[in-house]
């Protein structure tokens, strides 16, 4: 099956649930339903086609604000009463001219058609699962409250909770999921960074077919690398994990001397949720809206909430394990003054600590770092970047709080300053390494070049990209620097691309195959010369892969892998550890560029 | 930054390095774009290290053997556990590395290269370089000009005191105001403090 047919599978569920509440028989309707490029509220696409295509929603809309449906076992019920909002802008700039009433073509989507969310449970913070060999965890996604700035709606949870519980086991154990779906549309969880077996690696129609709503899985749990790893749902990402579905899970190593000495664990997950003052902006129904560059929210959430704190003695070490789940913001994340140490990232340690200002994480990455508090007081933890004002086309800067250490006056009476200011060198993560060196200097065997093709964007949209395309593109976007064309994209008009150099073949069309025991070296060009080009997360599936290079400057310190940053019109060289039979994903981890086809797979066989 | 500040800024950059900002801008003129098939948006190239981001140097033919100079700078993220390179306020920290050709050598002083902040005030010496040769820094900033400047000393501590022989600018210099373009061609860039 296809992605386009994938995302026409979950846009039907959720078109059941949005418009057609009041149909009779809708179950034997639903071969019936309408493709989703027609389930536009209010199209902006003026031509004749398009005005028919109108008429005919407005009638459906009526109808679909009446009553309720049973979809399943579960029971939903909509007000209708969900319209799009133009979501609010960092730096405030006109309305496109023409385009100043012009919603997405794809309708707008809230959590059980954002109904009053009291009678629901309130979602409760995060627990630990501490979790031995072959035990099992009762998993569900299912509908929550949550209150976030002061807003109550609904959202989704794992076990009630935000985030997902944090689901620690030993390396080299396997813990078994009992996953149930009870939120409105199809799910999978997929165990991100996990080299498990392929089975369990929750991609709808490639290991798995989707969990439909009040249906089961059971997933095993392998858990072949120490490190922090993540869970979430492997269809309409931008949506469900947006909603709060994700997790993570901390493997423990069996040495006592793996990381160096600190005195405290903290997890952290940094996210981002776009909201204005009457809640969160709707997502996309049938298909994900901010297409271009991926929804960025305008509210920092860590652990899922605004207020993130914690409480250390004067001079405590602190691990901090830290994920990014937003859907596209890469994070420059800094301690305050506080001095910060960079320990290890996806899969493995670094080959070496080192000593940095602050972190930079992308989508879906992880890293581990330690920082010494030694000054009381309070530190602010922030995202600090160089945001763009597309419209006056001028940088400025952005500072806002992710959250706050209180460092006590008291100070810690097990001092690890010796420790902390020792940078450790990770013989093991070398002399593991030292297996693949041979393969660095090898001519790439595969290339891919990430780009992407637009269509029936709105003309306003197609020129401001051009003046732009012409111009400058960062590196990295760091903010939504063009909230309305953005947001006005939907991946019904965006096609983001990885495409073989080789063979011409783009996305699902691409087949690798490999043998277990494969060390392959692949080259992604970011296009810079499209008419949008974007920087993208590369995540890989059940292996494991190092950086070799950037724009051909070696890599010194090397750390395994599972997504990295690859910056717009830079070259990257990966080797990836092919040891894991099965057919695995590689995709964009930018949840709408994911959903706009931005995916291959590969297969990798028994020998 | 304020309107004015900016509008100097790009007029700066633009002066710098002899072109027209509106020249370097594709002509989209008339309101439709129909001649843009969904295909014509990809342009395919080569999986080799772009030129993007690169600094085309022009000579600013002052100084005589300087007429026919031509130069590139380039920029590659400094090194970084991330991959890539950004400073705790969010500015990418870049290697720039420059090489110039065509040049012949003074007959007194020598030819030095600068990065420059746009503000003129904030300046990086690359260093003594001639034809065929590569000078290196880091640079922070989000937009900076290159220059390369005939000077008397050699001394690494010297300041930037002769005359400008060659000068390009940063890719990001060339991000620019939408007012009065594109979809906002009736927007007065005016109004936002541009002329
Ligand atoms: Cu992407």
């Amino acid at each position: 099956m296809s992605i386009r047919q994938r995302s026409l599978w979950v846009g039907l569920f959720l078109l059941a649930g949005s418009c057609f509440d009041s149909l009779p028989g809708l179950s034997a309707q639903r071969g019936h339903t309408p493709e989703p490029s027609q389930v536009v509220k209010t199209s902006m696409l003026l031509d004749e086609q398009d005005a028919g295509q109108m008429e005919s929603m407005e009638q459906m809309d009526e109808q679909g604000q009446m009553g309720m449906m049973h979809m399943g076992s579960v029971e939903v019920l909509g007000d209708g009463n969900v319209a799009w909002r133009m979501p609010p802008m960092d730096a405030p700039m006109p309305p496109l001219p023409g385009l100043e009433n012009a919603v997405p073509t794809v309708g707008p989507f809230m959590v059980k058609g954002d109904m009053d969310p009291t009678g629901f449970p309130e979602a409760r913070p995060g627990e630990i699962v501490e979790m031995d060999d072959g035990e099992t965890l009762d998993l569900t996604a299912s509908i929550v409250q949550r209150t976030i700035n002061g807003k109550t709606f609904l959202m989704y949870g794992y076990n009630g909770q935000y985030p997902g519980p944090l689901i620690k086991g030993d390396r080299g154990s396997t813990v078994i999921i009992n996953f149930t779906n009870e939120i409105e549309m199809p799910t999978t969880v997929h165990w991100h960074g996990l080299r498990l077996d392929n089975r369990f690696d929750g991609v709808p129609d490639v290991t798995q077919p989707p969990v439909l709503v009040g249906q089961s899985f059971t997933y095993e749990l392998y858990f072949r690398d120490t490190g922090i790893y993540w869970y979430h749902p492997h269809m309409r990402e931008d949506l469900q994990q947006d909603l709060g579905l994700y997790g993570n899970m901390l493997v423990m190593p069996p040495e006592n001397d793996y990381y160096g000495a600190v005195n405290r664990e903290e997890v952290i997950i940094l996210d981002d949720l776009l909201m204005d003052e009457q809640g969160p902006i709707p997502w996309g129904d049938t298909a994900p809206s901010h297409a271009l560059m991926g929804r960025f929210g305008n509210v920092l959430l860590v652990n899922g909430t605004t207020d993130y704190q914690l409480e250390v003695d004067r001079g405590e070490v602190v691990r901090f394990y830290i994920t990014n789940v937003a859907n596209t913001r890469t994070f420059n994340m800094v301690f305050g003054g506080a001095r910060v140490k960079v320990v290890a990232s996806d899969v493995s340690k670094f080959e070496r600590e080192e000593w940095v200002e602050s972190v930079v994480i992308a989508p879906a990455e992880r890293y581990v770092v330690e920082v010494q508090f030694d000054e009381p007081g309070e530190v602010e933890l922030t995202n600090s970047i160089q945001a763009i004002d597309d419209f006056m086309g001028e940088f400025y800067y952005q500072l806002k709080s992710l959250g706050r250490v209180t460092v006590r006056d008291t100070t810690t009476t097990n001092d690890l300053s010796v420790e902390f200011k020792t940078l450790r060198q990770h013989d093991d993560v070398i002399n593991d390494i030292d297996g693949y060196r041979d393969a660095f200097g090898r001519e790439p065997d595969h290339q891919l070049e990430l780009t992407l093709r637009v269509q029936n964007l709105p003309t306003p949209i197609m020129r401001a990209l051009e003046f732009e395309a012409g111009l400058f593109s960062p590196p990295l976007e760091w903010n939504d620097a063009m909230p309305m064309m953005n947001w006005l994209s939907s991946t019904e008009q965006v096609q983001w691309i990885l495409r073989d150099a080789d063979t011409g073949q783009e996305n699902m069309e691409i087949e690798w195959r490999f043998t277990v025991g494969d060390v392959v070296k692949i080259r992604i060009f970011n296009n810079p010369e499209t008419i949008h080009p974007m920087n993208h997360p590369v995540h890989l599936h059940g292996q494991r892969y190092l950086v070799l290079s950037i724009d051909g400057v070696p890599n010194q310190n090397l750390v395994w892998k599972d997504t990295a940053i690859v910056p717009v019109g830079s070259v990257v060289d990966i080797l990836a550890d092919m040891d894991n039979p099965g057919t695995w994903m590689l995709h964009c981890h930018i949840a709408e560029h994911l959903d706009a086809g931005m995916m291959m797979s590969f297969s990798v066989n028994e020998q | 930054m304020s309107f004015l500040r900016a509008m100097v800024l790009a007029t700066v950059l633009a002066a710098a390095v002899g072109i027209s900002l509106a020249a370097a801008v594709p002509s989209t003129t008339s309101g439709t774009i129909s001649s843009l098939s969904p295909c014509s948006a990809i342009i395919s190239a080569p999986p080799l290290p772009s030129q993007y981001y690169g600094i085309e140097m022009v000579t600013t033919r002052r100084v005589p053997g300087t007429g026919r100079a031509v130069g590139t700078g380039m920029v590659n993220f400094a090194r970084s556990p991330f991959g890539v390179a950004v400073s705790p306020s969010g500015r990418y920290v870049y290697d720039l590395s420059l090489s110039i050709d065509r040049i012949k050598a003074p007959r007194r002083g020598a030819y030095t290269a600068w990065a420059v902040a746009p503000d003129l005030q904030d300046v990086v010496r690359l260093g003594v370089i001639e034809e065929g040769q590569v000078a290196s820094a880091r640079v922070t900033w989000n937009k900076f000009l290159v220059v390369v400047t005939l000077e008397s000393s050699t001394e690494p501590t010297a300041r930037w005191h002769g005359p400008v022989v060659m000068r390009g600018m940063s890719r990001s210099g060339m991000m620019h105001t939408l007012a009065g373009h594109g979809p906002y061609e009736n927007e007065a860039c005016l109004k936002y403090g541009f002329k």
